[in-house]
């Protein structure tokens, strides 16, 4: 049964509850309509149980299964949409792919030895369409202990514990089976709890009319690929599962001229900056991989090698980089476009 | 993750050395490889090398031994380093790694004996069973609503029935109020 | 001493009389209630088309005004539980003039509330798939359980006692007023006649009610507390939120319950019915409660301060001594402190002192709410400049709006309803043996 109709239920029983009373108040004016009761009948009345009481007691109850509104929802955990759409990708024998990451900050510079804006997120923005300002892989520069800096680009660590995922009231934002977070802006409703809730700062909302460029348009949005993007809702990195599927990097990993940014496989234990294939598992534990606020439990997928870009020259005391800039925006007339 | 019968078969056949495969890839030197080249997807896997010159047959201690396999992923291939080793003083070295390739493939293994410029190599073909096996199973956001859920409906459905239950006040109300007045209206009073 | 008749008799004049009797005072407010509301719709049209970009909300504070003006108005929605039910289980007599105010108060507050609400979604058009796609696991539709489980209750709550009041306005206001209204009355009255077979199933109906309400309304409060404290902000992620936003919820209630009815009382000179007893008692309440608020405040910042996590030493920066540091210290010796020393001291424990107490404690609770949801999302979570967040016009307008909304529905309700529960009071004032019986006992509403 549809959700809403099971809704409706309650309201009914109410409603009815309302007209049975009117009309006993009706009938009781016009009493000429009314069979001449005994002394006996009030009796009965008095302890309230007679048939009609208890049918009434029926309805009424049934109708408490408000809760039964929920339940066809319950059982999806993931949108229609994408459930109906390819499988998830798989390795060779046939294992879920479990995407992941690995940033090898040892060769990010934050793009100051490129002097350009970091092409990472640059890449990212025009292969996405990213509405001005949104950076869904952002390049932080952390303050290290005892001066200077590092570069932390920071995509969307698609957590396993997530705490996007567990608040969202509709279900907008959802794990996949192969690990990755995604969010389908068709069913958001734009209660920014999951902004509330990460604690990374990697979700996005679309506050204006985001800029649409024309070709986006005649695109079949779905949560893999998000074109075009709709206002008042939420959006965010989706490590690409679109460039998976064709078998290639995502944008970011295409893009760095470091090749700082590792993406691979878990299940398969293998990863990839564009160069090497390397094992994820010896890599990390060699080079002393962390997470990002590993205590507050999230289980992201994207690991951290320590550094601050000296494995390609930089300094940690050369600070700065060059602010993010949205090219493709320019090219969508009347664009409106806010701050973070 | 359900237990097969060939996964015991695979254990004894695991135990059990084969018929060492000797493989002359270079002029004078002869590696000696023993395992069961059945594996099983997410078990430790442990390749036994002896190394040792092919003229003399001597053991080479101290020699690098290297393992690796070709893997493609995102459209990148490359040869990926599964586990290295250097010869003990009987030329014996072990290799370790975790299998995770869930299909048959072919595994090299690279070796240079102390001042030798260059590798020599030798193939191994592993055929590896249990590849169903998902080893990383994402579960997040995935599962239905659990016992907690469950109860919260409980509590809400008892909460709603009893609100409405007391809705029966007033119609009982109203029933009286009718009974009242079909007295009065057959002449007779309370 | 009294007969109970004739107390009865000006008990129900003066209920009656605000229904009949409409100054032009009245229909001046309710005029420029109603443009404050104008103007708030056409602010709402503005973000309607333009999004929520007319806020001042961004990214890094994505919650703001609306979300602080929703939790203040769920914390007042509390007034009505206290008073009717806990005080109804206490056996605690005094409590019946205030009674209908009381639950008056919920309902409108609750509505108040749920609107702000579907002012702050994105997507308002797409309300329908909380209904149809909800996920039992999120704190939000805990909230949308709660808080329509709680309007449900309270509905019920404040129709049931009612219903004799409203028996009596079918009677007295027949013919004097629109037919419409007469017939409202008659069908709301479901044909009560004061007899004893009619007010046992009632009487046990209410008395199911008020002990099922209270756990209602705490959980209520509680689930809206957890909608930040579900989340890893710092200033959020802590387990005293529940205790804290039920304590404020009723600290607040009260202090709206005491202005409400000091306006009322004014207006309808109703002061034989409510006293000073009521507004000292009232105040001995508030003056609980800030103690209590006190102890939760003191418990959460001692324990956090002590230890200043990362980030909790940023965030105490902001409350108490930068950005936040006017709002947090108002909140707590203009909305704390000095409300309870205005109730301690019995100069001023007066009603205009009880009154002046109450206002400050409404406007410092609404500092907390707000203070509360901005300063958890300004902490940084990750290496950028924190956010400065202010409301933009368009955010001011719709709140001023929705209390305008609040004092338009309680002035509607106060016209159309009976704003004082004549039998509770009369049972009341009886069992207390300030009235005495009757020669001849008539049955309560009929006829007159």
């Amino acid at each position: 049964m549809p959700g809403w109709l099971l809704a409706l239920l309650p309201v009914v029983a109410i409603v009815g509850v309302l007209i049975v009373t009117l009309r006993r108040v009706r009938a009781a004016e016009s009493s000429a309509e009314l069979e001449p009761a005994s002394p006996g009948d009030r009796s009965q009345d008095e302890d309230g149980n007679g048939r009609r009481t208890f049918l009434k007691l029926l309805t009424i109850g049934a109708a408490g299964a408000v809760p039964a509104t929920f339940l066809p929802a319950m059982f999806q955990s993931t949108s229609p949409r994408v459930r109906a759409a390819q499988g998830p990708a798989r390795g060779p024998g046939g294992r879920i792919r479990q995407w992941m990451m690995i940033i090898d900050l040892r060769h990010c510079d934050g793009c100051q030895s490129q002097g350009t804006p970091p092409q990472c997120t640059t890449a990212c923005i025009e292969g996405h369409l990213a509405p001005e300002p949104m950076e869904w892989i952002q390049v932080f520069e952390q303050e290290l202990s005892g001066g200077g800096t590092q570069f932390i680009p920071t995509p969307c660590l698609q957590c396993q514990n997530p705490p996007c995922v567990n608040v969202c009231p509709v279900g907008a934002t959802f794990s996949t089976a192969e690990g990755t977070v995604l969010i389908d802006q068709k069913r958001c409703i734009g209660c920014r709890i999951c902004m509330a809730a990460c604690p990374y700062d990697r979700r996005f909302f679309n506050w204006g009319d985001p800029p649409v460029p024309p070709e986006a348009l005649l695109a079949d949005y779905s949560p893999d690929h998000q074109v075009p993007a709709s206002k008042g809702t939420v959006m965010k990195c989706d490590m690409c599962p679109d460039m998976a599927r064709a078998g290639t990097l995502p944008y970011c990993a295409q893009a760095c001229p470091n090749n700082a940014i590792y993406y691979g496989d878990l299940e398969e234990d293998i990863a990839t900056n564009g160069q090497d294939v390397i094992t994820v598992s010896s890599f990390l534990s060699g080079n002393h991989a962390y997470l990002l606020k590993e205590h507050l439990g999230t289980k992201p997928r994207v690991w951290y090698v320590p550094g601050h870009g000296e494995a390609v020259g930089r300094d940690q005391h050369s600070e700065g980089r060059q602010a993010t800039t949205w090219p493709w925006v320019r090219r969508v007339e009347g664009a409106r476009t806010w701050s973070r | 993750m359900s237990r097969r019968p060939a996964r015991a078969l695979a254990v004894i056949l695991g135990v059990v050395l084969l018929s060492p495969i000797a493989v002359a890839a270079a002029d004078h030197h002869e590696l000696e490889m023993d395992v069961g080249v059945v594996s099983e997807l997410g078990e430790m896997v442990e390749l036994r090398v002896t190394l040792r010159d092919a003229d003399s047959g001597t053991r080479i201690p101290h020699a690098m031994v290297v393992a690796t396999r070709q893997a493609t992923i995102a459209g990148v291939t490359g040869d990926v380093e599964l586990a290295r080793a250097t010869t003990d003083e009987l030329g014996v070295a072990r290799l370790r790694w975790q299998q995770r390739v869930g299909v048959d493939h072919t595994v090299v293994v690279a070796y240079a004996a102390p001042g030798e410029a260059g590798f020599e190599f030798a193939e191994i073909e592993f055929a590896v069973i249990g590849s169903e096996r998902q080893i990383h199973r994402s579960t997040a956001g995935v599962k239905i609503p659990g016992f907690g859920a469950w109860v919260l409906i409980g509590l809400i459905v008892v909460v709603w029935g009893i609100i409405q239950f007391t809705l029966l006040g007033p119609m009982l109300v109203a029933r009286r109020f009718e009974a009242v007045e079909t007295d009065d209206a057959s002449g007779g009073s309370s | 001493m009294e007969s109970v008749t004739d107390y009865r008799r000006r008990l129900e004049e003066a209920t009656v009389r605000p229904a009949l009797v409409t100054s032009r005072g009245y229909w001046i407010l309710i005029g420029g209630l109603l443009a404050v509301m104008a103007w708030g719709v056409y602010a709402w049209l503005h973000q309607v088309d333009d999004g929520l970009i007319v806020t001042g909300m961004r990214d890094r504070i994505a919650w703001g005004l609306y979300v602080s003006v929703f939790v203040f108005f769920i914390g007042i929605s509390h007034a009505g539980t206290l008073i009717s039910a806990i005080l109804r289980v206490a056996h605690a007599g005094w409590r019946a003039p205030i009674t209908r105010i009381a639950e008056f108060i919920t309902v409108v507050a609750l509505v108040c509330g749920a609107s702000m609400i579907l002012v702050d979604m994105g997507r308002p058009d797409r309300l329908w798939h909380v209904l149809v796609h909800g996920r039992w696991q999120s704190p939000i539709l805990w909230d949308v359980i709660a808080i329509s489980t709680y309007l449900t209750a309270s509905l019920v709550y404040l129709y049931m006692p009612m219903v004799p009041d409203l028996a009596l306005f079918r009677d007295r206001l027949a013919g004097r007023v629109g037919r419409w209204r007469a017939r409202l009355y008659e069908v709301l009255a479901i044909g009560w006649q004061g007899r004893p077979e009619q007010r046992k199933p009632l009487v046990r109906s209410i008395s199911i009610m008020m002990i099922l309400i209270i756990p209602i309304a705490v959980s209520v409060h509680t689930v809206v507390s957890w909608i930040f404290g579900m989340t890893l902000r710092v200033g959020w992620n802590t387990t005293i939120f529940g205790m804290l936003f039920v304590a404020g919820a009723i600290f607040s209630g009260i202090a709206t319950l005491i202005i409400v009815m000091a306006v009322l009382r004014r207006t309808y000179h109703l002061e034989e019915y409510i006293t000073e007893k009521h507004f000292v008692n009232l105040g001995y309440l508030l003056a609980a409660f800030t103690l209590i608020m006190m102890y939760i405040n003191a418990s959460e910042y001692l324990t956090t301060g002590f230890k200043l996590e990362e980030g909790e030493e940023f965030l105490f920066r902001e409350l108490f001594l930068g950005k936040f540091s006017t709002l947090y210290w108002f909140y707590f010796f203009g909305g704390l402190a000095l409300p309870g020393l205005i109730i301690l001291f019995k100069k001023t424990r007066t009603i205009a002192g009880v009154v002046v107490a109450a206002v400050l404690v409404d406007v410092a609770m609404f500092a907390e709410r707000y203070f509360i949801v901005v300063s958890g999302q300004r902490v940084p979570l990750m290496p950028y400049e924190p956010f400065d967040y202010f409301p933009s016009w368009v955010e001011w307008s719709i709140f001023a709006a929705g209390v305008a909304f609040f004092v338009l529905f309680i002035a509607v309700f106060v016209k159309v309803f009976p704003i004082m529960a004549v039998w509770e009071i009369v049972e009341e004032r009886e069992e207390a043996g300030e009235i005495g019986p009757d020669v001849a006992t008539v049955p309560a509403g009929a006829g007159s």
